[in-house]
Order: C-alpha cells, then sequence, then structure tokens
C-alpha cells in the first residue's frame, strides 16, 4: 500500500470546522449544508477507496509526517496509524457521521445557529478520525480531549438552557477525572518505554515475555480508568444520560455511536498491555458487566425516551468492556460496530418521533404512532429488534458472541459474568420493548399532545422556534428518513460480518481483526490455548470442536429465549395489561424508589465529592486565606458580615498587617524548614 | 578564550528599552497639554519591537559575562528577554486599546512599563545579586506605581498601597537573603556563590540565606503561601497592567529563582527541593480551591495564576534539565494564555472596570463572537486543552516530574488542573449564556487595531505552542543547557558536601 | 510602633538610625557609619518630621497591645532567635572571606563602585527615576479629596 494520504482524512472536516466557524454566521443555509456535508462526505469516500484497496495488511502502516515533539527521552511524531482495527474504526466514524450529517439537515431545519452546530460537528468529526488514525498515544489523546471538547460544544448548543450548559460542563469534568488516568498512564509508559508510539511501546512488551504484571497492571488499569471516563462506564458514567440535553444527532453521533466507545478503541488498541495482566482485564471485565447491568435496571424506569437510549448506551458499552475483558478484543469492536449501526437508528428514530411531535420527549405522552409515523415505527422495529437480540439481527450476532466468549473464558469468574450478561440481555429487552409499546401502541396521545407541544417544547430539546408552529403529527422530511432507513438496512444484515462459526458462519469479522487485535504476540496465543482448553473443559467433553459448536448453539437458544421473555414481560405490562405497572410499582416501592432515583449516585457523588471541595474552598479559604488572615475575630466577623464585595472592610490597615504577618509567619517556618531539612525526611524524594 | 563582545551589546534590549523610556518621558513633556498622549504608545510599542529584535539578536552573540561579571548573555537570558520583550510588546497594545485620549498619566504609564521592562530583563540576565535585587526593585517599583495607576477608582491606590507595603516587605526578606549568603561564601556573584559551596563554606545562615531568598522571590510569583496579595492587587490595577503584571514580572521571577536555584545553590538541593515541593502543592490547590468561590472575574484569575504558578513549580522541584526546560516553556506558554484572556478583559471592561462578576461577561460571545470566542479558546487553553499551549506547557512539567519519581507530586497536579476545569467553565458557560437586556456586554467599544493585533499575537502563539511546540521546546532546552555546563546537577540521591555539613 | 503620635514613631526611627551608625562605626566602618549618620539621621529623618507636621497625619486611637501585635512580637523574638543561633552556630568569621579594611576605605569604595560595580550603579539611577515617577503621581494624587479616604474614615 502506497501513499494513503491518510492526514487528508481528518483535514476535511476541520476545513469544513474553519470554513463554516469563521463564515458561517454570514452564509446561506444552503451554503452551510454544503461545506458541512461536503466536509463529512470525503473523508467517507476515501476511507470507502481505501478500504476497497485493503486487502491484507500484515503490519500497520503508518504514515508519519514529521516531529511532532522532541524532548529529551520524549519523541513523538504526527504520525498516522492503520490496521485493521482503525480501518474498522474508520469506516464507521465517516459512515455513521455522514449518515448522521445528513439527517441533521433535516432535524435541524428550524434551529437558530445553524452554522454553528455544522462546524461543531465537523470539528468533532475531526477530532474523532485523529483519535482513531493516531500512531500514537499522545495524538491520541489530542482527539480524546478533542471530542471530549466537541461534545461539551454540542451539548451546550442550547446554550440559552442553564441545564444544557449545566449538562455540557458534567460531560466535561466527568471526563477530566477519566484523563487524569489517562495522562498517568502516559507518563509511565514515558517512563517505562521512553516511547508513546504504539508500535515501539507494543514491541518493547512483546520483546520481554517476562513482562507481567506489575506496571503493566498500573497502566492498564490507569487506561482503563481513563476509558471509564469517555465510555461513561461506572464509576463515572452519570455524564451521559444528563448528555441527551444536546440536539438528537449529537446524542445519535457523539454519544452513542462514536465518541464514547472511544474507550473500548482505546482498550483494544492498548490488548497487549491487557493481555500480559489478568488483574486489568478481569478489571475491565468487572466493570463491564457491572455498568451493563446497572445501566440496564436504570433504562427500565425512565420516562424520557431519549434517557432510555442513553442508559441503554451505557449498558451496551458495559458488554463491549466485557468483550474486551474475556480477551475477546474482536467481539467487542464488532459489537462496537453493530451497536453503531442500531443505537445510531435508535437516536435517530427517536429524533424523528420527536421532530413529529413537535418537540415531546416524554414517553408518557406518546403512543399510538405506528400508523402516523409508519417509516419512523419500521425502521425503529428493526433497531428494537436488533439491540434486544433476536436472531439474525447483527444485535444478537455480536452480544451473543461476547457472552459465548465471556462464558468460554479460562477467567473463574467467565461464567459469572456471562450469567449477568445474560439476565441483562432480558432486561435490554424488556426496556427496548417498553419503549417500543409506550411510543408506537395503545391509544394515542398525541391529539391532546398538540395543544401542549408549544409549552412542552420550551423545556425540551427542540428549541422554542420548533414549537412555535404547532403541526399536526407527521412523518420527517426524506433527508431525514433516508439516513434511517440506511442504517436499518445494516442493522438487518451487518450480523452476516461476525455471523460465528459455531452456527455455520465464518466470523469474518474476527478473522479481518486478528492480525490488529491478536495473533503476532506470544503471551496472547497461551491465552487463547487456555481459552480453548477451558471451553472444552467447561463443556467437560473431550478435544473435538464438535462440542464448542454445541455449545455455542445452546448458549445462542438460551440467550434468544431470553430475549423473548424480556419481550414478553414487556408485552404483558405496556400492552396487554397496563394497569401491570403501576401495581408493581406499590408493591416493591422500595427497590422502585431506589432504581427510580438511579440509586442516587448523583447525589453521592455531590456528598462525597463536590461538597467536600466546596466546603473547603468556601470556608476554610476564605477564612484562612482570602480575607485577611490572622488579625482575630471581630474584623472576620466583620468580613463576614460585609461580604465579598466590601472594600471598606479589606482597605483597612489592619488587613494589611495581617497580611503581613501572614506572610512572616510562613516565611518564618519556612527558614526553618530549610534550615534543618527535616523535609527530606518525609521521602519525597 | 571568549571573543572579545563589547559590552554593551550584553545589554542592548535594555538600552534601547531605557532610550525609548526616555523618548516617551521627554516626549511627554513637550507636547501640548490637551493632546492624545496615544502616539506615545505607538513610540513605545516601537521601542518594544525594537527591544524584541535586539533580544533575537543577541542569540548570535557567543554566551559569556560583562561588566566584571556582573550580567550574563546565554541561552537562558535570551529566551527570558525575548518572552518579557514579547509580553511588554502585547501588554502596551492592551494598554492602547483600553485607554482613552483623557486618560491621566498616560506618558507614565509608557514610560513605567518600558522601565519596568528593562529591570525584568536585568533580573534574567545578573548574575551578581546585588543587580538582581536592584532589577527586581526596578520592576517591583513601576508595577507597584501602575498598579496604582487608576487614581480616580477606590480600589486602585488602595491596591498599590497594599502591594507596596507587602512587596516591600518581602524585597527585604530578599535583601537579607542576599546579606546572609554574602556573610557566608564571602561573595555575591552567582558562579562564585556555587563554588564557595562546593569549596564547602556551608555555615549555618546559607540556608537561612537561602530560604529568605525563596520568600522573596516566592511572593514575586505569587507562590502560596505567599499569595495573598493577588487577588486584592489584581482586582485593584487596571486590567492592562494586570496583563503585565501577573505574567512578565513572575516570568523574570521565575528566572532569577532557576538562577539561584540552580545556578548558585545545586549543591544544597536536599535543601530547596522539598520547599519547592511544598510551595507547589499548596500554590495549585490553594489557587484552585481559592478559584472556585470567586464570582469577580480578575480575583478568579489572580488565583488562577496563583495555581499557574504552583504548576510551574512542580518543575522546578525536578531537579533536572527537563525540569528547567519545563519550566521556561511553561512561562512561555503560561504568559501567552494570560496576557490573551487580560486583553479581552481589558477590552470588554475597559481601563476602568466596566463588567467585574462572572455575570457580568454573560453574553459576551453573542454580542461579539469575536471576544467571546477568543476568550473561551484562552480558558481551554488554561485548562490545558490539547491544540493550546496550556497542554503542552502541563504535559511537559509533568513528565518532567514524573522523570524525577515525583509521582505524587504529579497526581496532586493532575487532580487539581481538573478541579480547575470547573471555575475555567463557568466563566465559559457565562460568555455563551444569552444576555439580559440590561447587561452590561451591550455597551461594548469597538475592537481598535492595537488589541486585534494583540489578539492575533497571543493566540496564535498559543496555537503554535500548542500545535508546533518544537521551536520553543527547543530553546527551551537550549536554556536548561547553560545550567548543566556550568554546574552539574547532582542526582537527587547523591550525597554532596552539603549533606555532611548541613547534618551537625 | 507601640507609639501612638506619628512624631514620636519618627523620632525613635531616628534613635534608630543613629543606632546602626553607631554599629558601623563598631564595625570599623568609618564611611558607612560617617555616611549613615549625615544621611539618615541628619537628612532623611528631618525629612520625614517635616513631612509629618505639613500633611499633619491622624493619631491611630488603636490600643497599643492587641493580641495581633503580641503574636507579631512572638513571632519576631522567635524569627530573632534562630536568625541568632544560625549566625552563632555559623562561626561566621571567615578570615579569608572579610578582607581587612583597607587603607583607605573611600577610595577603595569609589574604585569598586566604579569598577565592578558599574553597572549596578546606573541601573540604580534608572531605578530612582521609576520611583520619582511614582513619587509625582503619588503627590498629585494627594490634591485632591480621595473616595476611599472618605469611606476609610467612615469606616472607623
Amino acid at each position: 500500500m502506497t501513499d494513503l494520504h491518510l492526514w487528508l482524512i481528518p483535514l476535511v472536516p476541520v476545513a469544513g470546522f474553519l470554513v463554516n466557524g469563521l463564515f458561517g454566521r454570514k452564509f446561506p443555509k444552503a451554503l452551510v449544508t454544503t461545506v458541512a456535508i461536503i466536509a463529512a462526505a470525503v473523508p467517507m469516500l476515501q476511507v470507502a477507496d481505501i478500504a476497497l484497496r485493503f486487502s491484507s495488511l500484515a503490519k500497520p502502516y503508518i504514515e508519519s509526517h514529521g516531529t511532532w515533539i522532541a524532548a529529551g527521552a520524549l519523541h513523538a511524531n504526527f504520525a498516522f496509524q492503520l490496521d485493521q482495527l482503525s480501518m474498522v474504526m474508520l469506516c464507521v466514524v465517516t459512515g455513521v457521521g455522514f449518515l448522521i450529517h445528513v439527517y441533521s439537515i433535516g432535524y435541524m431545519a428550524h434551529e437558530e445557529g445553524y452554522w454553528r452546530f455544522f462546524a461543531y460537528m465537523n470539528l468533532f468529526l475531526f477530532f474523532m478520525l485523529v483519535l482513531v488514525l493516531s500512531a500514537n498515544f499522545l495524538l491520541m489523546f489530542v482527539g480524546w480531549e478533542g471530542v471530549g471538547l466537541a461534545s461539551y460544544l454540542l451539548i451546550g448548543f442550547y446554550y440559552t438552557r442553564d441545564s444544557a450548559a449545566n449538562a455540557g460542563k458534567k460531560a466535561f469534568l466527568y471526563n477530566r477525572v477519566g484523563d487524569v488516568g489517562f495522562l498517568l498512564a502516559m507518563f509511565l509508559l514515558i517512563a517505562h518505554f521512553g516511547t508513546l508510539n504504539f508500535a515501539d511501546v507494543f514491541a518493547a512488551i512483546g520483546a520481554n515475555p517476562s513482562l507481567h504484571g506489575g506496571i503493566l497492571t498500573v497502566i492498564g488499569l490507569l487506561l482503563l480508568l481513563g476509558a471509564c471516563g469517555k465510555s461513561a462506564q461506572i464509576p463515572l458514567y452519570v455524564w451521559l444520560p444528563d448528555a441527551m440535553e444536546g440536539p438528537t444527532p449529537v446524542s445519535a453521533l457523539i454519544h452513542a455511536a462514536t465518541m464514547v466507545t472511544a474507550g473500548v478503541y482505546m482498550i483494544a488498541r492498548a490488548h497487549i498491555i491487557y493481555d500480559r495482566s489478568a488483574t486489568a482485564l478481569l478489571a475491565v471485565a468487572a466493570i463491564g458487566t457491572a455498568t451493563a447491568f446497572f445501566a440496564a435496571t436504570m433504562g427500565m424506569m425512565q420516562t424520557d425516551i431519549k434517557r432510555v437510549l442513553a442508559y441503554s448506551t451505557v449498558s451496551q458499552l458495559g458488554y463491549m468492556f466485557l468483550g474486551c475483558g474475556v480477551a475477546a478484543y474482536s467481539a467487542g469492536i464488532f459489537h462496537l460496530v453493530t451497536h453503531a449501526f442500531f443505537k445510531a437508528l435508535l437516536f435517530l428514530a427517536a429524533g424523528s418521533v420527536i421532530h413529529a411531535l413537535g418537540g415531546e420527549q416524554d414517553m408518557r405522552v406518546m403512543g399510538g404512532l405506528r400508523r402516523k409515523i409508519p417509516v419512523t415505527f419500521w425502521t425503529m422495529t428493526a433497531a428494537v429488534f436488533a439491540i434486544s437480540g433476536f436472531p439474525p439481527l447483527c444485535g444478537f450476532v455480536s452480544k451473543d458472541e461476547i457472552l459465548y466468549q465471556a462464558f468460554v473464558s479460562p477467567t473463574p469468574a467467565g461464567k459469572v459474568l456471562w450469567a449477568i450478561g445474560l439476565f441483562t440481555a432480558g432486561l435490554t429487552s424488556f426496556y427496548m420493548f417498553r419503549l417500543w409499546y409506550m411510543t408506537f401502541f395503545g391509544e394515542s396521545r398525541a391529539v391532546a399532545h398538540e395543544e401542549e407541544a408549544a409549552i412542552h417544547a420550551r423545556h425540551d430539546t427542540k428549541l422554542a422556534i420548533e414549537a412555535e408552529h404547532t403541526h399536526p403529527v407527521h412523518e420527517s422530511p426524506k433527508s431525514m428518513l433516508v439516513p434511517m432507513i440506511i442504517l436499518a438496512i445494516l442493522c438487518v444484515i451487518a450480523g452476516a460480518m461476525g455471523w460465528p462459526e459455531g452456527l455455520g458462519g465464518n466470523n469474518w469479522i474476527s478473522h479481518f481483526l486478528a492480525p490488529a487485535v491478536s495473533g503476532a504476540h506470544l503471551q496472547y496465543e497461551q491465552a487463547r490455548v487456555a481459552i480453548a482448553t477451558g471451553a472444552v473443559h467447561a463443556a467437560g467433553e473431550n478435544q473435538s470442536p464438535a462440542p464448542a459448536k454445541n455449545l455455542e448453539i445452546i448458549l445462542a437458544v438460551l440467550s434468544t429465549l431470553v430475549a423473548l421473555s424480556g419481550w414478553y414481560v414487556a408485552h404483558l405490562m405496556y400492552y396487554k395489561r397496563r394497569d401491570l405497572p403501576a401495581r408493581l410499582t406499590a408493591r416493591f416501592r422500595a427497590v422502585y424508589a431506589l432504581i427510580f432515583n438511579k440509586y442516587w449516585v448523583d447525589e453521592i457523588y455531590g456528598a462525597l465529592v463536590i461538597a467536600p471541595v466546596l466546603f473547603i474552598a468556601r470556608w476554610v479559604l476564605a477564612a484562612l486565606v482570602d480575607r485577611g488572615v490572622i488579625d482575630g475575630g471581630g474584623l472576620l466577623a466583620g468580613y463576614t458580615a460585609q461580604g465579598f464585595g466590601s472594600l471598606a472592610a479589606r482597605i483597612q490597615s489592619g488587613n494589611i498587617r495581617a497580611y503581613a504577618g501572614w506572610l512572616a509567619a510562613c516565611a518564618a517556618l519556612l527558614l526553618v524548614a530549610v534550615y534543618f531539612g527535616w523535609t527530606t525526611h518525609f521521602g519525597i524524594h | 578564550m571568549i571573543p572579545m563582545v563589547n559590552p554593551a551589546l550584553r545589554v542592548l534590549p535594555e538600552i534601547i528599552l531605557t532610550l525609548f523610556g526616555i523618548l516617551v518621558m521627554l516626549a511627554d513633556a513637550v507636547m501640548a497639554k490637551a493632546s492624545s498622549r496615544k502616539p506615545l504608545g505607538w513610540l513605545a510599542v516601537l521601542g518594544a519591537l525594537a527591544a524584541l529584535a535586539a533580544s533575537l539578536w543577541q542569540n548570535r552573540l557567543p554566551a559569556g559575562d560583562a561588566f566584571y561579571g556582573v550580567v550574563r548573555t546565554d541561552a537562558f537570558s535570551v529566551f527570558f528577554h525575548v518572552l518579557i520583550a514579547g509580553i511588554v510588546l502585547a501588554s502596551l497594545l492592551i494598554a492602547l486599546d483600553a485607554v482613552s485620549d483623557t486618560t491621566e498619566g498616560l506618558g507614565e504609564l509608557f514610560a513605567l512599563i518600558l522601565f519596568g521592562a528593562v529591570g525584568m530583563m536585568f533580573m534574567t540576565s545578573a548574575v551578581e545579586l546585588l543587580l538582581v535585587f536592584i532589577a527586581l526593585e526596578i520592576s517591583s517599583i513601576s508595577t507597584y506605581i501602575m498598579a496604582g495607576f487608576r487614581r480616580k477608582s477606590a480600589k486602585g491606590p488602595e491596591s498599590a498601597l497594599k502591594y507596596f507595603l507587602l512587596g516591600s516587605f518581602a524585597t527585604a526578606f530578599f535583601l537579607y537573603g542576599i546579606a546572609l549568603v554574602f556573610g557566608a561564601t564571602g561573595t555575591t556573584r552567582i558562579p562564585e556563590i556555587a563554588s564557595a559551596i562546593a569549596a564547602g563554606h556551608t555555615p549555618a545562615i546559607i540556608y537561612i540565606g537561602l530560604a529568605m531568598l525563596i520568600v522573596g522571590l516566592g511572593f514575586k510569583v505569587s507562590a502560596a503561601p505567599f499569595h495573598v496579595w493577588t487577588p486584592d492587587v489584581y482586582e485593584g490595577a487596571p486590567s492592562p497592567v494586570v496583563a503585565l503584571m501577573s505574567t512578565a514580572p513572575k516570568a523574570a521571577a521565575f528566572a532569577v529563582l532557576l538562577r539561584i536555584v540552580y545556578g548558585a545553590f545545586p549543591l544544597l538541593h536536599d535543601h530547596w527541593t522539598p520547599i519547592l515541593w511544598w510551595l507547589a502543592v499548596l500554590s495549585m490547590t490553594i489557587g484552585n480551591l481559592g478559584a472556585l468561590r470567586q464570582r469577580n472575574v480578575k480575583r478568579l484569575l489572580a488565583y488562577s495564576s496563583i495555581a499557574h504558578a504552583g504548576y510551574l513549580l512542580v518543575a522546578f522541584a525536578a531537579l533536572s534539565a527537563d525540569g528547567i526546560a519545563a519550566a521556561s516553556f511553561y512561562a512561555v506558554a503560561y504568559a501567552i494564555m494570560n496576557v490573551g484572556i487580560f486583553a479581552v478583559i481589558s477590552h470588554a471592561g475597559g481601563y476602568e472596570d466596566r463588567l467585574t462578576l462572572i455575570d457580568d461577561y454573560r453574553g459576551l460571545a453573542w454580542r461579539s463572537p469575536l471576544l467571546g470566542g477568543v476568550m473561551a479558546f484562552f480558558l481551554i487553553s488554561l485548562i490545558g486543552i490539547p491544540f493550546t499551549g496550556g497542554f503542552f506547557g502541563k504535559f511537559y512539567v509533568f513528565v518532567a516530574a514524573l522523570h524525577s519519581g515525583l509521582i505524587w507530586l504529579a497526581i496532586i497536579g493532575l487532580v487539581n488542573s481538573g478541579i480547575a476545569a470547573w471555575y475555567y467553565l463557568r466563566v465559559a458557560t457565562a460568555i455563551y449564556s444569552r444576555p439580559s437586556e440590561s447587561s452590561p456586554v451591550h455597551s461594548l467599544p469597538r475592537p481598535s487595531l492595537a488589541l486585534l493585533l494583540a489578539l492575533v499575537i497571543t493566540v496564535s502563539g498559543t496555537l503554535i505552542l500548542g500545535i508546533f511546540p518544537g521551536g520553543v521546546l527547543s530553546s527551551a532546552r537550549a536554556a536548561a543547557a547553560t545550567y548543566t555546563s556550568v554546574s552539574p546537577v547532582p542526582s537527587s540521591s547523591g550525597t554532596s558536601a552539603a549533606d555532611t555539613t548541613a547534618q551537625h | 510602633m507601640t507609639l501612638r503620635r506619628l512624631v514620636h514613631c519618627a523620632l525613635a526611627l531616628t534613635v534608630a538610625f543613629a543606632g546602626l551608625a553607631a554599629l558601623y562605626l563598631n564595625l570599623g566602618a568609618e564611611f558607612a557609619g560617617l555616611a549613615q549618620l549625615l544621611v539618615y539621621v541628619g537628612a532623611i529623618a528631618i525629612l520625614i518630621v517635616f513631612a509629618i507636621l505639613l500633611t499633619r497625619g491622624d493619631d491611630t486611637a488603636e490600643s497599643v497591645f492587641s493580641p495581633s501585635g503580641l503574636a507579631g512580637a512572638i513571632l519576631a523574638a522567635a524569627v530573632f532567635a534562630v536568625l541568632a543561633w544560625a549566625v552563632e552556630t555559623s562561626g561566621i568569621v571567615h578570615p579569608a572571606a572579610i578582607p581587612a579594611a583597607p587603607p583607605e576605605p573611600m577610595r577603595s569604595i569609589g574604585l569598586i563602585l566604579m569598577h565592578r560595580y558599574i553597572l549596578p550603579l546606573e541601573v540604580i539611577a534608572l531605578m530612582l527615576t521609576a520611583a520619582m515617577i511614582g513619587a509625582v503621581i503619588l503627590a498629585l494624587r494627594e490634591k485632591r479629596p480621595q473616595p476611599e479616604q472618605i469611606q476609610r474614615s467612615s469606616a472607623q
């Protein structure tokens, strides 16, 4: 492969961002649209071109554009890397990205700040492409932070609403926590391997077969912390549901299909580190499973259509972590791909519903929309069946692969993880069909709704402008429907990519990804052998392929049954006997309160982390540092009474004296410290 | 043998600035009373440009001393000379934008900026503590005066007085430190101090002297716990002056601190690294926590500058050439973004601070997308997001710290930079909120040419540092290399003569 | 510090200057001692007294021994103790480091100022210029009643 010009892929979106960002305000809408769509389409076409020429790549193709920074031990290039893993990610990002750009033309048509929206979308695309193309951790981190920034800008797109601005801020801050982990991991990599290039780090690990656990565990766990922030896993998941304040296409692109999967991508990218650390790997699996389960339970109680989908995203990301955590990286990535299809579609369809109802997001006032917006209904149905895990749709194939890999994984916890995963699959099926029934079935509440639309819309994502022309429930424009239809088709057929061998397929995607996420590394090979033997052992039979095949069929049937039962329960509760939910709620009040309030996690964080920090900031510092330091209680009381702005209080010379006294006291302390050098004995160095 | 260089060339930027300062004052005196003083500002800008060119030109000089070993031009001094000249240039442009034709004492203001810059430049090139002290005084005195320049406001003179009294107090520490060091070593030349220490002249008072030097400089860079003056003074001083005083004198003081601890006291590192460690931790923590609750933007940025001083001190504590380079790089990154954000504040708030609270900035981006966008950009850089100078600054600092095994310091720093995002975002969110009808942002003046120039300088500087940090970084490394050649920094675990003498 | 009247404070300062001069003379630094006596005790102290008399500063009504003053005194005593101890233990006298007083102190001081310290000497001129500008600006301000002075008096 010669000269793929990978640099062009991210360059075109950033050009789109600059053009629209700088001049978009004065452009007519059509021009803004053209620029943005071209900026999204060109990378897609280029990726398609590369994909067609991409036959088999034994070694990653690395394209370097000169030294970026060289500072002693630290040397990083502007380098892009193409291998099977980034190829798959590129296809997802540019493909889904393009479809959502097209969808946005219709969805955002009436919005104020149209140009700003598309400029940010292009900016996001740029950073996401940098993230997946980078050949070293540093450039990856640039993309990593960049998508966070773009997400912040897009969530807070409706700046006038405080809730949106706060949600953007919250997302940003929770991601900062994860970034601390990512940065520390990078620093440790520099310290131990002297490089941040993927190829060099992984080669160094590969060349040293005795390197196990220890530092790699630490790095793996720190990277996992970063991934938890970006991919909304426990304990950092709370920002994602709030992020639904952003426009629906943003939720589809950033908070479902691409950005939030960056953590999964990163773990797969760094899999060599995880392969050498059973602890880190188990942590990935455990966090993934726990998140999948808890998020699914929270999803069952939500009434806002987008929040249901948000919790479902968190839950599905948990599955991907589970896949990676049992060293089945290709399964995790495959689920990432299928999830990108069905979850993007779910969001787009939800957006279409919201659009049809003039901004309504509350499922309790929806219903009976099946006949009014049939295209939306049918595409949504495909996605619901896919995510719930009905064969042969794509969600079934990828989720089943993960569960199968968990079941056969050699870790002792494998069976437990599998069981929880399977149960969660039932929950998933339940809450998705709940959404499906509440939105599209039953009697139509839309007539009553239309009158209220204007009032509701003010509180909801779609801005006032949209609400002010109250229109009857209507099907969305073609620019919105076509992307949905394409995604629906993908939902149906994409499963073929990874149809398991046990069920007569050839699991093409896992073979395709194999060079990038497995194979060449000794340790991993051993793990594979262990998995294989473990699987056989689990089945309790001889070493022949047949039992594994049988096992796969049994597990597939089992998970289909679980999905069916989830559907049945939802059918019972939300279609046949609508009084049931209320009665169950009354019966299990405590459980209901616990889940409905999302386990009070936000409140717990508030009480345990934010409140103490603010408390310290407010009282200790205000008393000690900001206003006059030592000069007795009377003066302090005077300040408190007079409040912040009172200069008269502060300009008293007593204040200066207090400052001087504070300086002198600290200086005295410092003199003693330097003289006796006692701080050295604290073991700082 | 170093080839002879005319000594005057070694202080060329200082001479140029002094001459332009005198020129500005003379012109001020002969100009008609009623006429606008703004041309004087442009004259000063010209002087700053000439000094910048001279500083860059000094790079061609072979490293060496002049005036009987009192000043030294090397990669280090040139690095900071260029930085200071650049900051002065930008600050002058900001001042030109903020003041009106009738603002009082403009001629003096511009002259003082130039004179102050001379002091700051001497601080970075002096290798004789007496000259360091005099230079420090020049820089301090001019900033004291400028801090109180807004005579009509109640806060101005008050903050200047406070700054003056506390500053003199701190300078006294510095002077006393020099005296004690002289008493211990019999010299005030930095290289000679190092050799005296190497020869075993380490009586008890040298530690006290070192501590006093650190106290004096700690005050100047507003490192906690010597930071108490900062919020009050920033709040009271005119914004263009804050743009200057929050950056250039601090960069100069950091340069002095580098010269002193690495140039004069490398062998006593066991005594000063723990101190700087604690100063760094305190500065970062108090700065960030203090900023959390602020409602006044300038006070918030004052605390933020304390926190940034803390990040910079992290690099000091690293005790390696990487640390010096990281500190120098961070000084540049911080200076550019801070000057940039004060350019916006100074324009939006004006000389008289029409906008003070965060809420006053609500809707700035709606009223003026340019100003709002630029301000948000600098906030992003202050947070430390990639593609801005702030990111690489922090990145290098923490890499250097970890390389030296300062894991806890790096972790504390990273956690702190996480907290910092909170209050920067508060400002950013306000900027992008819809303004109320009565919001003061509706009466923004039109950006002048001077402001646009200042914004172009700072925005492009921040972007270049964020995308192509290589150039500045290699200069910073060259600056750092001047130390390892003069006096090799011993490894932190090595025992030195200083340790054994310190035991008794 | 403990005196209430500003004039008394100024006079006390003069005594301190004189004491310092005596210290110089005692150490054998005749030039520095005499200069101290002439310039500080003679000129500067008188200037300060005049300035106080002309501007009629307010006398403070604060109590002399406030708790903070006491704390300050203790702090100062502690710092002094540490310093004194440090100086004492240092065995400060390095015969090599401190040369015997040259026979012509004024001449050698002049020479050293014109050679080794020529640049600092010149730069001091700049410092004085800056200080002078500041003094002029401060003096100009005195002409007008200041809002913060009003505030200050009302606050007390």
